[in-house]
């Protein structure tokens, strides 16, 4: 039950990206809304499941692109295990380092995929990264933080409740 | 020691994750005409979704024009308010219906009008990261759509389908950094290949194929047909400027597209001749 939920939550995420959300976006960038659930999930559950939320994220945006399939995949796995540790070391209830954490994240998450894109033969060189596109998603990513962190938290656990209730009924 | 054994057991399944991931990024980091059943399967659950959402989106936007419509009247004639409201709402209704039209009855003059099999096809969805320039249209292999094939519109090129599913495909547009037309001077004759430009600015850049090539602000560049993907003589764009590359030796067009990449509804996907 738990996982059914928080697939059809990347799901709807993942349709929200493809529409476009043309009201969301920043100098024409939109905001990275798998990267932000990765984020925000990895803070309630720690860099272990945060990673595996990630991996999964990142498969689904693969999949539906058809390129560099298991790259975003590999890009959130890292951002989840790296999140997870960040805030196991830092007091991750507190407002500024989680939008702190927010923005270093996405912007870690789209360097790395831009690298990775350049390494596995996308023709591109460094200089070639778009440092405004990176800066208005991670500006875009940490002010909706602000919106779906608690919700996102609600969600949670409420999907726990739903399942621990089914796991004892049977 | 089982504990050892259990971390070197640990330690070889993450690398053999590690090359197997490898392996399948670079093998889809080329472009494919066919893709896996996972994928076909997991595009096509969504693509109805898609859809969906575009419609959706498409009448929000329709109705958000409607209501700043509405305001801009408002400041204007306080005392008939109701009324231009109510009259503008529908102006506005009418002038989306009209656009539509408009576009529907042109594009099918431009089917009538060129040798090639046109299909229709709706845009139902867009890259979802900010790197890659493509389109999801709602037509795949069961409408006869296969890789390779261009996708254009009235006003010219928009792109290449780069892989599809049963029902839905992926255009990779014209100007992505990845995207490559043979291209032609239409004053003069002159073949230049023209690439898509390099951080998302929708703009095409041409570069001189022969050495006494000359090009102008304001040249047409039209497809050469020589790369048999895209038809001949479709415009791809205006040039707006020129810049010379190094020690004057050879320049680089810059060239305005015609088909505004930001605002496609409904494209042309060119099956191939009659």
């Amino acid at each position: 039950m738990r996982y059914v939920g928080y697939g059809l939550i990347l799901m709807i995420a993942l349709l929200i990206e493809t529409g476009g959300a043309p009201g969301l976006s920043l100098f024409g960038v939109r905001p990275e809304l798998l990267s932000l659930l990765t984020m925000l999930f990895t803070m309630s559950h720690g860099s272990q499941r945060g990673a595996v939320f990630g991996f999964s994220a990142g498969l689904m945006h693969d999949l539906l692109i058809g390129r560099f399939i298991g790259l975003y995949a590999s890009v959130l796995l890292l951002l989840g295990a790296a999140i997870g540790f960040i805030t196991e070391q830092l007091f991750k209830d507190n407002f500024l380092v989680r939008l702190g954490t927010v923005f270093a994240g996405t912007a870690l998450s789209q360097v790395l995929y831009f690298l990775g894109m350049a390494a596995f033969g996308r023709g591109i060189s460094w200089l070639q990264l778009g440092w405004q596109s990176v800066l208005a998603a991670s500006v875009l990513n940490t002010l909706l933080s602000l919106f779906l962190y608690r919700p996102m938290l609600i969600l949670d656990k409420r999907l726990n409740y739903w399942h621990e209730l089914l796991k004892r009924t049977g | 020691m089982p504990n050892k054994l259990l971390n070197w057991k640990i330690g070889l399944a993450v690398v053999i994750a590690v090359l197997v991931l490898n392996g399948i990024i670079h093998y889809t980091a080329q472009t494919r005409s066919q893709v896996s059943w996972l994928e076909r399967v997991w595009r096509d659950i969504l693509s109805p979704f898609q859809t969906a959402i575009s419609r959706t989106q498409r009448f929000f936007r329709h109705q958000i024009n409607a209501v700043q419509t509405r305001r801009q009247l408002q400041e204007r004639n306080a005392q008939l308010e109701a009324l231009v409201l109510e009259l503008r709402t529908e102006v506005n209704e009418l002038r989306n219906f009209r656009r539509e039209n408009e576009w529907l009855r042109e594009a099918l003059d431009f089917k009538q009008d060129t040798e090639h099999e046109l299909l229709l096809a709706e845009v139902i969805g867009r890259s979802p990261n900010n790197w890659e320039n493509t389109i999801v249209l709602n037509r795949g292999a069961a409408h006869g759509v296969t890789s390779g094939m261009a996708v254009v519109t009235n006003y010219g090129i928009v792109g290449t389908v780069i892989n599809h599913s049963q029902y839905t495909s992926t255009v990779l547009l014209i100007v992505d950094a990845q995207s490559a037309a043979g291209g032609m001077v239409q004053s003069s004759g002159d073949l230049v290949l023209v690439e898509g430009m390099e951080g998302n600015t929708g703009m095409l850049v041409a570069t001189p194929l022969g050495r006494d090539t000359e090009v102008e602000v304001g040249d047409v560049i039209v497809t050469s047909g020589l790369s048999r993907i895209y038809p001949k003589n479709l415009p791809l764009g205006e040039v707006v400027a020129v810049e010379p590359r190094q020690y004057d030796l050879s320049f680089a067009a810059l060239v305005k597209p015609y088909v505004d990449h930001t605002r496609l509804e409904y494209v042309l996907v060119v099956l191939g001749d009659d």
